[in-house]
């Protein structure tokens, strides 16, 4: 195995898997973006379901990556969900990491036979 | 990967956009206020106020400002609600403007009192204190904008001045044709730009679903 094939691997077992998971990326790129966000839009742009939601949120409260508000608006629940520093530094490493891959994979046209 | 990563972004640009109806974009409220702009200056200068006439007047802030709060609670932002995340500069410029407005308000107050005295605190000197008064804390709460300022301080200073049966001068009309120029085409892009967000995010699949349900 090559030194840079060794080292792209090292980079791929690096990922935060917490953050690499598809719906929680996508929960963490959503809070990325806004300063509060309540649980209906998550659910609606992240395509998640309720229990599915919650059941990610939980793992990323107690991972520190977020931080959730419940309280109600007259009779309905009302959940808040936001990023915190924590979550941010994650998922700006989790960019970085990424798009370090992707820089170092070869293109199509370099690929050796 | 790549298609992946470049639809994070999307996702994360959406967002952006979506919760900038908290804050920033009025959308349709900014239309409104524009046009409320215009009307308020157009009465107050050019129809002989009844008391009927200087209530509506007075009462046309709190017009725009219900108009902002229920566009964006049951229109802009029926997904849930989402606060946007105000870069520094943002945070810098809304203090200015707020502290700016707070500065202003207490030289007219102290200019109030120092010349007329004790009628300062009675009817109806009392109620323009109060809405003076309330101008920086609205201003902290509501204008998050160029467009909210305009058109915010404009009609709260128009309320203040009216209550107390006095009425700016015509040429303020074309002060508030200019800021209803400014505040209304802007209002318009971002209400254009809401629908095309709104098809972005599937939102409006997700509204007649909802609704289905």
């Amino acid at each position: 195995m090559t030194h840079d094939a060794q080292d792209a691997i090292d980079a791929v077992l690096a990922v935060d898997r917490l953050v690499h998971e598809p719906a929680r990326l996508a929960i963490l790129t959503v809070l990325g973006g806004a300063e509060l966000v309540e649980f209906g839009f998550l659910e609606t742009v992240c395509r998640l379901s309720k229990g599915n939601l919650s059941s990610h949120l939980s793992k990323l409260e107690a991972a520190g990556l977020v931080s959730i508000d419940k309280s109600f608006r007259g009779k309905r629940p009302l959940t808040r969900v936001s990023i915190t520093g924590q979550g941010r530094d994650a998922l700006e490493r989790y960019r970085r990491q990424i798009a370090a891959l992707i820089n170092s994979a070869p293109t199509p046209n370099e690929e050796t036979p | 990967m790549q298609t992946e990563t470049a639809q994070l972004s999307r996702l994360a640009e959406n967002t952006s956009r979506y919760a900038r109806y908290s804050r920033s974009a009025g959308g349709l409220s900014l239309v409104i206020g524009g046009v409320l702009c215009l009307a308020a200056f157009t009465i107050g200068a050019t129809v002989e106020l009844t008391p009927a006439w200087r209530y509506v007047l007075v009462a046309a802030p709190l017009l725009w400002l219900a108009s902002k709060e229920l566009l964006r609670a049951f229109y802009y932002q029926r997904a849930g609600a989402v606060r946007e995340r105000l870069s520094d500069k943002q945070r810098r410029g809304h203090f200015w403007m707020v502290a700016y407005l707070a500065a202003m308000a207490l030289l007219i107050i102290g200019g109030l009192a120092w010349s007329a005295g004790a009628r300062t605190w009675q009817w109806p000197g009392i109620a323009y204190v109060a809405i003076v008064a309330a101008m920086p804390l609205v201003a902290a709460r509501w204008f998050w904008s160029t467009g909210d300022f305009l058109v915010g301080v404009l009609l709260v200073c128009q309320a203040a001045v009216v209550i107390v049966g006095l009425n700016y001068p015509w040429y303020w009309i074309l002060i508030a044709a200019l800021y209803a120029a400014i505040a209304i085409p802007t209002g318009w892009r971002e209400h254009r730009d809401y629908l095309r967000l709104r098809d972005e995010l599937g939102l409006r699949t997700a509204a007649s679903e909802a609704a289905d349900a």
